[in-house]
């Protein structure tokens, strides 16, 4: 009988059915006759909030409210926008703001970067870092402050006061705070909201506005909040201002949870603050883990964090590989693999986990599998944008069609567009884009070329002339861009993934299109777009892969395998644990999630001892979540030199072996 | 306990005098002085073993810090063995690290504390070189008249431009080694070229100082750190964190550090950090050995204080080499102390001998039967090396199960004697810093990409082809290879997509023994342009799966796909033409680390095979016959009136040696150290330098020995001297052999 009292809050570790009974709770409102536009569900992630509006059976019409608390956001400051944009003081009012892409929002950070160091900021001795890399600690410093309800402007005076050195803080966080000054003027001035000035937004302006107040609570009188261990302060703000006024609202909280800290997760606030308000529903057995390597996760956990705990069975770690050289290691690990796999394990119940999945790491373990026929799934990989053929092609095309940005294919980029396009073998390809450079994509008239790559490709190749030519119209960079996937890609079928590359790049040229003229980047936007995408903007060029179902075995990192909470495994492979990557610390050289969070005190100092502790814990917390996301056995691999021939030894390898009083043994 | 049972040697150990009080040592400071051949790697790894066995480590472990790669899994295996054999789980309680490594593990520990990135960009030796180059370069045009004005040799006569271009490999040799100076003096950039400014135009330390900026510029632009960065950052770190230090020495309770007569201010600092006064540390070196100093930025000086200040327990047997060795080398040291021409070198070597172990002792010196000790002149350089070549072969015939090496002072010698036995036929083995078998696999990746990169480029075709098939080379496929650099390469590899008996190539060449093997090669790479949509380091794993490498060459491949990936981090729109321009940096870095991970196998001389290896990289290893050639008075100066090489002799007399020049005015500038005369000090540290490469190249012979020398250069037709050392051991072996 599901309750539907005031408040409650399901309660238990992973796998104990929490967000099943949160759907249940949904459907039994359903049932009662309550329209799902009054009922809003907040979950973790987009996945997440796919997942639970697929799992929905409604026998009535109705929008499915079901969010993530930043699209939440984005969708009532879209909607209220005229109430959230008299906040602002600068610039000029438009009818909707333009919501910055975590690529749009690098890439004007790194503007801003490259404004400070050009004024010679960023300039101390020991400072390395590369402005790609520093644009995305920025960003990621604003949006851990906003979800921290920590105000941008006092971002680098807190980092400075928890500088723990002697002397003047270093002026490096001068430099962030006239960085962020600038970035946050630039945004609204144009009206451009990213993740954080979205947050800033909404809890500064709208959710302070007493009409907004009322709509809320006319409009939400059922919530439903899932994953609340990785609550955000700001989210958890917006939940206590509407839960005086619900209905009903039905919290999970996930005991093991809490692996987005260094993202400003608060799980405190579940505990001590949404808990006491609720009925609280224990869910103890754990479906998705024996309680062997339960018991072993906790205990491993334990000696992590330097506590004392009990030996648990050998038998949760069934082999540990342990090897000079990392090559072998996974060679080792394979070998495994597929001997386990001969025993009739299903290749979907088994998970290879690293800390980072490089590409030798997947192409390794890729091809020992596939010679057995067996396929490995990169579930956390990404692919490069580049890296696809049609994409690379397109944006080849774009370059050739704007000579006014002076950004030149090389004769390789033109060779790939040949192969696409004409169907030309490599050589040939390379041969007309090597001509084709040369006379500025004059007529091909030289009868030795036109001889060699055959009379086909020459009346492609003219084709083609003719309509760059005719692409070189004057055009806004979107319809640019769609007219040359509509007209010369997309007739050519390409296949899945090279069509969401390009559904993709037309998708970010629109958007960068409304961005450019948001942000006055003075230039063509198209220039700018192209340097988004060559000058390395982390994110710009990166195309999540598709999750494969079943049939594969999984390759993924401890985080997105902790992170996706439905996921389960019977066996797990943890590998590179000799490696101080499963003990990484948060702060980096310009934030500091944990500075930046709302448990920081005021006065405290940010001390070897402290960061060690929190790596402890988060290391203790991963290895214990990890083992609640297992069903029979963990197999651990290390290797003594790591890839860049930098020897590796770490506690948490000593610690397995030391728990599994084995190594490089096969178990009993 | 005096006898464990060391299970990875699968024996029974028993230590020496010497050793055994060394194996007491339970904690505090202690300077180990150890003469060649004294077993310190045997008796560091007991200790460990036996430290771990009485709980002395506690929840912490053993740091043991050596300096190559080849030494880390050497002491891993032998505290492995120790441990095994004491019942003991064979990993726990220890860790050993290179240098390098220790360096990037304590910059890992709170890189944030120091705004570095916690992936570091580290920049190798051939980069910083290349670099530093390009900066002192620009440098030089910049300051031509300046420069050029040192140079001694008249405009209008002959050789000056060649002392020109000569001049400008000098200077960024000079910048080099400053640079490295000014970080392990931790002088920082901005502060180099504040000081160096007031300094006359002419000086070369404010030359190096200026282009110093510029390099660190770069790599703060770049966001990498270069080797004495990480140390020098290391240091900070540790000297500013004191939580950290703390933490690092629970973790590490006591360290042994090896070759500590080779260590540098920032090394030893670091040590000395992590070991806290009060702290377990234990040096382990022998200043006779200290050979490192004049192109490192290694202090000899530094151990030699360490050994004043601190407890010193000296291990002075060694079981290596036969009495008659043994006496050599302890002459060399005694005609160095005592009768060295020139009195102010009298203190290259310490007055240390090495003792042989007792006669009883389970593993005794050599004692063969028969065996030759020799100090032979030749009239030239070329009869030296054709006649010791010919011994060395002959020796190897007569004596299969011997072990054997050739010792050069320098690497030209040891091409020269590379040739000869090649013309000889003879089985040999270069010991050289890269050895080509290790460069293979770089070399035929980078070759197979680059034409990948420009697969219509016949040229690259063939450089790939003989790369992978270098029985193509030969004479008797001259046409096949004229054919291949003529023929359309896209009509070759059309002809490849057909069925074998289809293809229609020319019916000569299909009936060559290289045929077949060719094909087969010609297909692959029909498959890997089939592949050209991959990215490059997708590409490069791909290429590697279908060659047939060795677990090590495999590695080699996955660093270079690495490599290839953080340039494409670097710089998304790098394609694989675009790479192209950067290949020689990937394929260093391919063969750099094909030396990290072949260092990792050990070396085991194969009996019967010659040898060839530098007196520099010798240090460590051991033959049964050693031939040290070249010691004339060029390579082993005992006179400051000889010629050294770091000496430019096209310069005006007073400026004749930049390097010591530029490093007298940092010392006086920095740290208020006045120098007489810099360039006679230079030499005398040379001399004393040489010196000591001498008795590290006798050392290395178990039974048999000879040390020649020549009388004139070929090339030239210069007379040159034998080194007075040379005389002095010679003498020493005749009037030796006739009182027998």
């Amino acid at each position: 009988m599901i309750s539907t009292a005031r408040h409650v809050m399901f309660c238990g570790p992973t796998g104990s059915g929490k967000t099943a009974r949160m759907l249940d709770t949904y459907h039994t409102l359903l049932g009662e006759g309550i329209s799902s536009d009054f009922i809003q569900v907040l979950v973790l992630n987009r996945h997440q909030a796919a997942w639970f509006k697929d799992q929905v059976k409604m026998n009535r019409s109705g929008a499915l409210q079901v969010n993530t608390y930043f699209s939440f956001i984005q969708r009532e400051l879209r909607r209220f926008w005229h109430v959230a944009e008299a906040g602002l003081d600068e610039g000029q009012p438009v009818l909707e703001p333009v919501f910055l892409t975590m690529e749009t929002a690098q890439y004007l950070m790194e503007l801003c970067i490259g404004e400070m160091r050009s004024q010679g900021r960023f300039s101390a001795e020991n400072f390395r870092s590369q402005p790609a890399r520093m644009a995305l600690q920025l960003t990621e410093t604003m949006q851990i402050a906003a979800v921290s309800c920590l105000d941008a402007r006092e971002i680098a005076e807190r980092l400075q006061k928890a500088w723990e050195g002697k002397g003047e803080a270093p002026a490096v966080y001068d430099d962030v705070r006239a960085t962020l000054e600038l970035y946050r003027r630039r945004c609204f001035a144009g009206r451009m909201l990213d993740y954080a000035l979205s947050l800033e937004l909404y809890n500064g302006v709208l959710l302070k506005n007493e009409d907004y107040q009322q709509w809320l609570q006319h409009k939400i009188r059922h919530l439903l909040v899932d994953d609340t261990e990785e609550i955000l302060p700001a989210a958890f703000k917006f939940i206590m201002k509407v839960l005086p006024h619900v209905e009903s609202a039905t919290f999970a909280y996930c005991t093991d949870g809490g692996h987005s800290v260094f993202f400003g997760a608060h799980p405190e606030l579940a505990t001590k603050e949404l808990m006491p308000r609720c009925t609280v529903e224990k869910l103890t057995p754990s479906y998705t883990s024996s309680p062997d390597c339960g018991a072993w996760g906790a205990s491993l956990a334990a000696r992590v964090k330097g506590h004392k705990a009990p030996m648990i069975p050998r038998r949760v770690v069934m082999h540990h590989v342990v090897e000079d050289l990392r090559g072998t290691m996974i060679e080792r690990v394979g070998d495994h693999l597929l001997q386990l796999l001969a025993t009739g394990v299903a290749p979907n119940e088994i998970a290879v986990v690293a800390p980072f999945v490089d590409k030798v790491l997947e192409h390794q373990l890729s091809s020992l599998l596939g010679l057995h026929g067996c396929a490995i799934a990169h579930v956390s990989g990404s692919k490069r944008l580049l890296d696809l053929p049609f994409a690379g092609t397109l944006l080849t095309l774009l370059q050739l069609t704007h000579p006014q940005w002076r950004l030149y294919p090389t004769t390789g980029d033109i060779a790939q567009a040949l192969n696409v396009l004409l169907a030309l073998d490599p050589v040939r390809s390379m041969l007309l884009a090597a001509y084709a450079q040369g006379e500025e994509w004059g007529e091909l008239t030289d009868a030795n070329v036109r001889a060699r790559i055959g009379y086909a490709a020459v009346q492609g190749y003219d084709f083609l002339r003719r309509h760059l030519a005719a692409l070189r119209e004057p055009a806004a960079l979107a319809e640019v861009v769609q007219k040359i996937f509509t007209e010369l890609l997309y007739p050519l079928n390409p296949s899945p993934s090279n069509l969401q590359g390009c559904r993709y790049l037309t998708e970010a040229a629109r958007h960068f299109q409304a961005f450019s003229a948001a942000a006055a980047l003075g230039e063509d936007s198209g220039w700018h777009f192209m340097q988004m995408i060559q000058r390395g903007t982390i994110a710009a060029d990166r195309l999540a892969a598709p999750a494969l179902e079943g049939g594969a075995v999984v390759l993924i990192t401890a985080y997105s395998l902790l992170m996706d909470k439905g996921n389960t495994f019977a066996y797990q492979y943890w590998l590179d644990i000799s490696r101080d990557a499963w003990y990484r610390s948060d702060a980096k050289e310009l934030t500091n999630p944990h500075v930046l969070s709302l448990r920081w005190q005021e006065g405290q100092v940010w001390t070897n001892f402290l960061n060690e502790e929190l790596r402890r814990e988060k290391a203790a917390r991963t290895v214990l979540g990890l083992s609640h996301r297992c069903r029979t056995a963990i197999i651990a691999a290390e290797s003594a030199c790591d890839s860049y021939g930098s020897e590796r030894e770490g506690e948490l390898a000593a610690l397995i072996a030391e728990m599994s009083g084995q190594r490089g043994k096969q178990d009993d | 306990m005096r006898k464990c049972l060391d299970k990875g040697e699968n024996r029974m150990i028993e230590l020496r005098k010497g050793q055994r009080e060394v194996a007491a040592y339970r904690g505090g400071m202690l300077a180990v002085p150890a003469v060649p051949g004294a077993g310190k790697t045997t008796v560091l790894a007991y200790l460990a073993s036996q430290l771990i066995e009485e709980g002395c480590v506690g929840q912490g472990n053993i740091l043991i810090v050596t300096y190559m790669t080849s030494s880390v899994a050497n002491f891993k295996a032998r505290i492995a063995g120790f441990l095994e054999g004491r019942g003991l789980p064979k990993t726990k309680g220890y860790e050993v690290r290179t240098l390098h490594s220790l360096a990037i593990n304590i910059l890992k520990e709170r890189p944030d504390r120091i705004f570095l990135p916690e992936e570091l960009q580290v920049i190798d030796e051939l980069d910083r070189e290349r670099i530093i180059k390009s900066f002192t370069l620009a440098w030089i045009d910049t300051h031509f008249a300046v420069w050029k004005g040192l140079i001694k040799t008249p405009e209008t006569g002959g050789g000056y431009e060649q002392h020109l271009e000569d001049w400008k490999k000098e200077t960024v040799k000079l910048v080099k080694e400053m640079i490295g100076q000014f970080k392990s003096s931790s002088i920082s950039a901005k502060e180099a070229t504040e000081k160096t400014a007031c300094l006359t135009e002419t000086s070369f330390l404010r030359w190096c100082a200026e282009i110093y900026g510029q390099y660190q510029q770069w790599l703060i632009q770049a966001g990498a750190v270069d080797f004495e960065d990480m140390l020098q950052q290391a240091a900070q770190l540790l000297r500013e964190d004191q939580e950290l230090t703390a933490r690092l020495r629970s973790r590490w309770c006591y360290i042994f550090e090896d070759e500590a007569q080779d260590s540098n201010p920032l090394q030893e600092e670091i040590l000395m950090l992590l070991a806290g006064k009060e702290g377990n540390l234990l040096r382990v070196g022998d200043s006779n050995q200290a050979i490192m100093g004049t192109f490192t930025n290694a202090e000899p000086e530094l151990f030699r204080r360490f050994c004043r200040g601190t407890a010193n327990q000296p291990i002075l047997t060694a079981s290596r080499s036969s009495r008659d060795i043994i006496d050599l080398a302890n002459y060399l040291v005694e005609w160095a102390c005592t009768r060295q021409p020139e009195i102010s070198c009298r203190r290259a070597l310490a007055d240390q001998r090495i003792c042989p172990v007792p006669p009883e002792d389970k593993f005794p010196n050599p004692a063969p039967a028969e065996y030759l000790i020799a100090a032979p002149s030749f009239a030239s350089d070329t009869e030296e090396i054709q006649r010791i070549c010919q011994h060395a072969v002959n020796y190897a015939a007569a004596n299969p199960h011997k072990t054997l090496a050739i010792l050069a002072p320098a690497e030209y010698m040891l091409r020269e004697a590379t040739q000869m036995l090649s013309g000889m036929g003879a089985e040999y083995y270069e010991l050289t810093r890269l050895p080509r078998e290790r460069q293979r696999t770089a070399e035929d990746l980078a070759a197979i990409l680059s034409f990948l990169a420009r697969p219509q480029d016949n040229r690259l075709f063939i450089r790939m082809l003989l790369q992978l098939l270098p029985s193509l080379a030969e004479h008797e496929y001259h046409g096949l290879c004229s054919w291949l650099e003529r023929e359309h390469l896209e009509e070759v590899f059309d002809q490849l997509r057909l069925p074998a008996f289809l293809r229609k190539f020319p019916a000569a060449f299909m009936i060559l023994p290289v045929w077949r093997e060719l094909e087969g090669i010609l297909c692959a790479v029909r498959n890997w342009l089939e592949a050209l949509y991959l990215s490059p380091d997708a590409l490069t794993l791909y290429i590697a799966d279908q060659l047939t490498l060795c677990r090590e060459e495999r590695e080699i491949a996955a660093r270079m796909a690495l490599d290839m990936k953080s340039r494409l981090t670097q710089n998304p729109a790098l394609r694989l033409d675009t790479l192209l321009l950067e290949m020689d940096a990937v394929k260093n870095t391919g063969n750099k680390f094909a030396n990290i991970v072949f260092e990792r196998r050990g070396y085991t001389p194969k009996p019967g095979v010659i040898n060839l290896v530098t007196c520099h990289k010798a240090k460590g290893l051991e033959w049964d016959m050693v031939y040290v050639i070249g010691t004339t008075g060029v390579e082993y100066p005992t006179s400051l009136q000889d010629k050294i090489r770091s000496e430019v002799w096209f310069l005006h007399d007073f400026a004749a040696n930049p390097a010591a020049l530029a490093k007298a005015e940092l010392r006086s500038l920095f740290f208020g150290e006045s120098c007489h005369d810099p360039l006679i000090a230079a030499k005398t540290e040379v001399i004393c330098e040489r010196l000591r490469l001498l008795y590290v190249a006798v050392t290395r012979a178990r039974e048999s020995l000879i040390i020649s020398t020549h009388r004139m250069t070929s090339k030239f037709n210069r007379k040159i001297r034998p080194s007075a050392a040379h005389e002095a051991l010679r003498r020493h072996i005749e009037e030796r052999r006739t009182r027998r």
